[in-house]
């Protein structure tokens, strides 16, 4: 297998008149944290749910792990081993924190009557499923609040527990739709940590669509800027950076200022 | 949360306790009627399943109850069928029209659910009033119900809907505690995120709304025997929407609730038959009343009741985290 775990070819979509990715061709090595950055507007959310499938691209290809994405749906990806969070809490509010974060297994059910009638054997996969949810809660540090609903919980918390939510399918690819919106510096700095943490712990490949800058610079090893649906840049952060084009279209005079 | 399970419990026990019971000490007419609540019980549950839980709104769930009723109803009279296949057949019936709905129904949502839904219950209606099979408002009679040859009088049938009422209240509980009703609660709550999760929208909606088809369904074929007469004027639109309402004020998404609302809407009507329409004001007003100001209808109070009265009790110690949680949303304090 080589080591593009996944990759994407040209991919382009137009919504009306306006030509919201072009061309966008990207690839991810096994076990980076890549970076998908680029000012408002630039096409990331669409690529994001390209990729997610709540979007279909007019063209282009994209493979994981061999695996043909565009004859994939929304709710194969878990399935398939691709995880998401989502950039405004996508918590669901009627269930607690242990039942969202067991949500996130749901691709596992084999046999929904089984299931739903509580056999033998779905009952002793939903137990083993809570004893993981309990160990998944725990490196989140959620083991508090397992029995909460998600309206008490603080907003730190609710992050976490997005990340929980999508690590318990053990996904081999995790996609981070701007991990660090919403959040202070203090929470940003626990979010990154984070990140960096699911890399090293599991081996996660990550990739990460970010606004904040300080995380992406952070976290990435490699990263890819976009501008008006086109790639302008790839790089590590370092190259970034100091990339003039950059620099210019994106990162600007507000990114000199905060680095330096 | 150990503290609140055997709370639940012993609701639960207390209340089969009593029903068990109930036929020896109350007038056979109430054994009738507590029988009709019964079977109210099983489609409330269904459409609390759909409705409370998956977000799904039905307005048409008469149209499901009539369609079990006359399965159960049209094979008892031409092919003797007895009891239990009989309904059994309803319920599939029910599900298996209920299954074709949810299929059309797929790409509604909201409003226009609720209108589509309705115009299900209304062609249904039409139906059974003009084609001839059904016998439209002569109506049909049938014998009473028999069990392995056996012929139920009232209060036989009293226990066996009683039976056929746990059952249906233990697999909703078995479903709705299943991955299945996860995925069920988080449809209603964000399809962006269930999709992302791996619920595959299509199939877990269709699979909500054949399942409540198949309550309804079932619960008409219990209906067809108790009243022994059916015609096709009693599945009308304000049967759809007295279930509904049942859901509602019973409480949404509560098993419960379902059996609150149940009691609520058979037993309101009838006691205040005697003032005409001021019971029709009288459920609607309640009905505003519990939207307004008590959205988790009559067991959501019962939940905050509960927590009042271990407070009074001065068991405050006893309070499990998701107590206090509780108790701070209802604007309590501790002390």
């Amino acid at each position: 297998m080589s080591v593009r775990h996944f990759e994407a070819n040209n991919v382009a979509i137009a919504f009306g008149g306006v030509q919201a990715l072009e061309q966008v061709s990207i690839y991810i090595k096994r076990g980076e944290i890549l970076g998908l950055i680029g000012p408002n507007g630039a096409g990331k959310t669409t690529f994001f749910n390209c990729l997610t499938r709540f979007l279909e691209p007019d063209s282009g290809e994209m493979f994981f792990e061999g695996a043909d994405l565009m004859k994939k749906k929304t709710h194969d990806m878990a399935s398939l081993g691709i995880c998401r969070t989502f950039q405004n809490l996508n918590l669901c509010q009627n269930l607690n924190l242990q039942d969202n974060i067991l949500l996130g297994s749901h691709s596992q059910i084999r046999n929904p009557l089984a299931t739903m009638l509580s056999l033998a054997k779905a009952r002793r996969r939903e137990r083993e499923l809570k004893k993981k949810t309990r160990e998944v809660a725990k490196s989140f540090n959620l083991e508090e609040l397992l029995d909460s609903d998600i309206d008490s919980m603080p907003f730190g918390s609710k992050k976490f527990a997005e990340f929980a939510r999508a690590m318990i399918a053990e996904p081999r690819l995790l996609l981070l739709d701007e991990p660090a919106a919403g959040c202070n510096d203090e929470e940003t700095s626990a979010v990154s940590d984070m990140i960096m943490k699911i890399n090293k712990d599991f081996g996660t490949t990550i990739l990460v669509v970010e606004h904040d800058m300080s995380l992406v610079m952070k976290v990435c090893d490699r990263i890819y800027v976009l501008d008006s649906g086109k790639l302008i840049a790839e790089g590590t952060p370092e190259e970034i950076q100091k990339n003039p084009r950059v620099i210019e279209a994106y990162l600007g005079d507000d990114f000199n200022a905060k680095n330096q | 949360m150990l503290d609140k399970q055997k709370n639940n419990n012993w609701f639960w026990i207390a209340l089969t306790a009593l029903l068990i019971s109930l036929p020896f000490i109350i007038e056979s007419f109430y054994t009738y009627l507590l029988t009709t609540v019964g079977i109210y019980v099983v489609i409330v549950l269904g459409v609390n399943m759909l409705t409370g839980n998956t977000g799904q709104i039905t307005m048409g769930q008469a149209g499901f109850y009539g369609l079990g009723a006359y399965t159960a109803a049209l094979t008892a009279l031409h092919f003797g069928v007895p009891l239990i296949p009989g309904i059994i057949l309803g319920g599939l019936v029910g599900a298996g029209i209920g299954f074709l709905v949810g299929v059309l129904a797929l790409r509604i949502v909201g409003a226009f659910l609720a209108i589509a839904t309705l115009g299900f219950g209304f062609a249904v209606q039409s139906i059974l009033m003009n084609v001839p099979l059904f016998m439209g408002r002569t109506g049909i009679s049938i014998s009473k119900p028999t069990i392995f040859g056996i012929q139920l009088q009232e209060i036989g049938y009293y226990y066996f809907v009683l039976a056929v009422v746990i059952l249906f209240i233990l697999l909703t509980v078995s479903i709705l505690r299943s991955g299945v009703g996860r995925a069920f609660m988080a449809i209603k709550s964000s399809e962006t995120a269930a999709q992302a999760m791996g619920v595959n929208l299509r199939l877990y909606k269709t699979m909500a709304f054949t399942l409540s088809a198949f309550y309804a369904g079932v619960a008409g074929g219990l209906m067809a025997y108790h009243t022994q007469y059916i015609s096709a004027e009693t599945f009308n639109f304000w049967l759809s929407t007295y279930f509904l309402v049942a859901a509602i004020v019973g409480g949404l998404g509560s098993v419960k609730g379902s059996v609150l609302g149940a009691g609520y809407i058979v037993l309101v009507p009838y006691f205040l038959a005697d003032y005409q329409d001021f019971s029709f004001i009288f459920l609607g007003l309640v009905l505003i009343l519990v939207v307004v100001l008590a959205p988790e209808g009559m067991a959501g109070l019962l939940k905050k009741l509960r927590v009042r009265a271990t407070l009074l009790l001065g068991q405050n110690k006893k309070m499990t985290d998701s107590n206090v949680a509780l108790q701070s949303k209802i604007g309590m304090s501790n002390d």
